[in-house]
């Protein structure tokens, strides 16, 4: 695997570009695309935010100045972007975003792109009830399984927050799928 | 020591140890012992990840290298825009001596035209996101309600054999 500052220096000059930038999706399409998908749930919307997200990438890159792993970047600007296309989407039908997200949850059963059983469908009820910053968190350390020190760096916050988050967003969950 | 037999004489289900390390990790894979499922159910259409790069290459190296050349036209551009920004003025001075129109002023044809002819930028597929379908009453598609028997009078006048459209009695569905 290429390392990142070769990967960034090519990225920057325009006879490598192009061809840095295809390792670069092809290295983080799918990490990227389930985190996206975790926020924005079906399928077609986390298709049309990660190509944003590799857009917005790819006209930044000269902003890049390595403070933060790559990935980290990229993760930061791919949260941004799916949490701005919730709310531009719920503005335009007149909802919010919690709203919104909550009826994405509860139409997923309809989703041909979702095969979950009647439990999986409840834990996805359950996080979409969840605080925004309890669900980022909640899907970042469970299911993406990144250190929270990783996720302070993208979400910008401290590791202690980032526990107490967690914690709540578990017992939330584990109460929600208990009850009837 | 000697009475003591030391063949074992506990079995295990046939095939048990083949594939038992995968087994285990596939548990391990699955951490629910919090009540939580490990999977989430969620899936893609087939090949997606695979014309992934093209799709996002087109959107970005494309557009980077297109160049327009507008130059040659410029001093031609400043001198319409200078004529448009006099020509507007103009207009805008007369008119603001009129009085400004109301919604009362519209004609009802009008506001249903806008209405129509307007994108209002959501897909069928939004708006059914948001539209309570549960709640909706034939009442809120319709100005004027329809009694039972009008409907059915008229279904009877103008459709030959209403039992066609009986499921229960079509020999289809028998």
């Amino acid at each position: 695997m290429i390392a990142e500052e070769t990967l960034v220096r090519e990225l920057k000059q325009k006879e490598t570009q192009a061809k840095a930038f295809e390792v670069l999706i092809n290295t983080y399409k799918e990490r990227l695309y389930w985190h996206i998908r975790r926020i924005v749930l079906d399928h077609d919307d986390a298709d049309d935010v990660l190509q944003n997200t590799f857009i917005k990438v790819f006209r930044n890159i000269e902003k890049f100045k390595g403070d933060s792993k790559l990935y980290s970047w990229m993760y930061r600007i791919g949260t941004n972007e799916a949490l701005s296309f919730l709310k531009s989407k719920s503005r335009k039908l007149g909802v919010s975003s919690d709203e919104l997200i909550e009826r994405k949850a509860e139409n997923l059963q309809a989703d041909i792109y979702f095969e979950g059983d009647a439990i999986q469908l409840k834990l996805q009820l359950a996080i979409a009830r969840l605080p925004e910053k309890q669900k980022l968190v909640f899907n970042m350390k469970y299911y993406e399984e990144m250190k929270y020190e990783e996720i302070a760096e993208i979400l910008d916050t401290s590791v202690g927050g980032l526990k107490a988050s967690y914690h709540l967003a578990t017992k939330k969950i584990e109460a929600y799928l208990k009850a009837d | 020591m000697k009475e003591i037999p030391k063949k074992n004489s506990f079995k295990t289900p046939p095939g048990y140890f083949e594939g038992l390390s995968e087994r285990i990790l596939s548990k391990l894979d699955e951490k629910d012992a919090a009540g939580i499922p490990a999977k989430e159910g969620f899936t893609v259409p087939d090949g997606y990840f695979d014309g992934l790069e093209k799709k996002v290459l087109d959107k970005t190296l494309e557009r980077e290298t297109r160049v327009f050349t507008l130059k040659p036209f410029r001093p031609f551009l400043y001198a319409a825009a200078a004529v448009a920004v006099l020509f507007v003025l103009v207009i805008g001075l007369e008119r603001s001596a009129d009085t400004t129109p109301s919604f009362d002023d519209l004609a009802q044809a009008d506001i249903t035209q806008y209405i129509e002819s307007r994108d209002l930028g959501l897909s069928s597929y939004e708006i059914a996101e948001v539209l309570p379908v549960t709640e909706l009453e034939m009442e809120d598609f319709m100005e004027t309600s329809v009694e039972q028997d009008v409907i059915l009078d008229y279904l009877e006048d103008s459709i030959d054999d209403l039992d066609e459209f009986n499921i229960e009695t079509h020999e289809d569905y028998q």
